[in-house]
């Protein structure tokens, strides 16, 4: 006969999935909710970094407002499974806005040639400061594109541009990083 | 050799694009400062829950009176529906109640969303004990769900062979 604790050891997942992290963050558990940051915190900020040219401070208040603006929303998820997608776009949203809203520096003004350093182990310094030197659209359709792995549709769409901008705007960002890592 | 030909192929930078650090470590104090935030805007949106939960269950006391054909609940419902027979009979005040509800399915839904809102607001005690509002609303919830049980089990004849089973 099983012990309880084998019993118990059974029926419990080891590992609570999005969709049974969202259930329970919609019935008000903040644990339940910190387990989703935890799950993916990470990923969004290597995206919002690169979005914000470097800026760690900036990155990090979207990330914030992403993660209550989700807590928030929450009852609008129809798929529970799909949060990390919806996540990334609530996210994505927020960066993208306060650019439109024009607190930030104008479109295609370089940023900050000092170089900035991310808040992980770079696997490529170099690669990371020449994007964090884009010019503004040029860096975001870059990131959306390559680091976000969404397509120019989806990104015209974010952005409120034409498809054929944003292939232009990557096609550009490609050529600028290319020339600065010659 | 020309500054062109010295520039990277498409395909190194590619290369190189694939191999950025796609995931990082959280920051470490930006949970804190999510959780400060929804902390504080949680509040209204468990409130508002047991206002609706107030609200539905007002609702289907208007017309609960005599209650017609139920299913029987069955596991884990079931077995709280009799523990919550058996806490609340005994206690609870009598509801009049004037009117009818031929659906079973309603009265479990309703049944549901009371526990719903009890299970939300124990949940806000815990992290507010002292609130008095979140225990008066706790104790109105209690309250209906107690009426709601004893008014089924008062429609529960030996005429009645569909009543709720509970």
């Amino acid at each position: 006969m099983k012990d309880m604790e084998a019993t118990v050891a059974e029926a419990v997942p080891a590992a609570s999935t999005d969709a049974e992290r969202v259930e329970a963050a919609r019935r008000g558990d903040q644990q339940a909710f910190s387990g989703l940051y935890q799950a993916h915190a990470g990923r969004l900020m290597t995206v919002l970094w690169r979005l914000a040219g470097g800026d760690r401070g900036l990155a990090e208040d979207w990330l914030q407002d992403a993660f209550v603006q989700a807590w928030n929303k929450l009852d609008q998820l129809r798929d529970p499974a799909a949060f990390g997608g919806w996540l990334k776009r609530l996210a994505i949203n927020i960066a993208l806005g306060e650019r439109r809203r024009g607190r930030l520096n104008s479109v295609d003004v370089e940023i900050d040639a000092s170089a900035p350093e991310p808040p992980w182990p770079a696997a490529d310094l170099d690669l990371e400061r020449a994007i964090a030197r884009l010019p503004e659209r040029s860096r975001q359709v870059l990131v959306l594109f390559h680091l976000s792995d969404l397509g120019h549709a989806e990104i015209a769409e974010l952005m409120g541009i034409e498809p054929g901008t944003s292939k232009a705007q990557l096609h550009r960002a490609r050529n600028l990083l290319k020339e600065m890592l010659a | 050799m020309t500054s062109r030909d010295s520039r990277l192929d498409d395909s190194e930078l590619d290369r190189r694009l694939d191999a950025l650090t796609r995931v990082g470590e959280p920051p470490s104090g930006s949970w804190s400062a999510i959780e400060r935030r929804i902390r504080r805007r949680r509040w209204p949106g468990v409130l508002s829950a047991g206002f609706a939960a107030a609200a539905v269950l007002s609702g289907v006391a208007l017309v609960v009176s005599q209650i017609g054909p139920a299913p029987t609940p069955t596991g884990g419902i079931a077995e709280t529906t009799h523990a919550e027979v058996r806490a609340m009979r005994a206690s609870a005040p009598e509801m009049p109640l004037t009117t009818n509800i031929d659906s079973p399915s309603a009265l479990m839904a309703a049944w549901q969303d009371n526990q719903q809102a009890i299970v939300q607001l124990e949940q806000a005690l815990e992290h507010d004990p002292d609130n008095r509002m979140l225990l008066e609303f706790l104790t109105e919830a209690r309250m209906r769900q107690a009426r709601l049980v004893k008014s089924i089990g008062r429609n529960q004849t030996p005429t009645n062979d569909r009543s709720m089973n509970l």
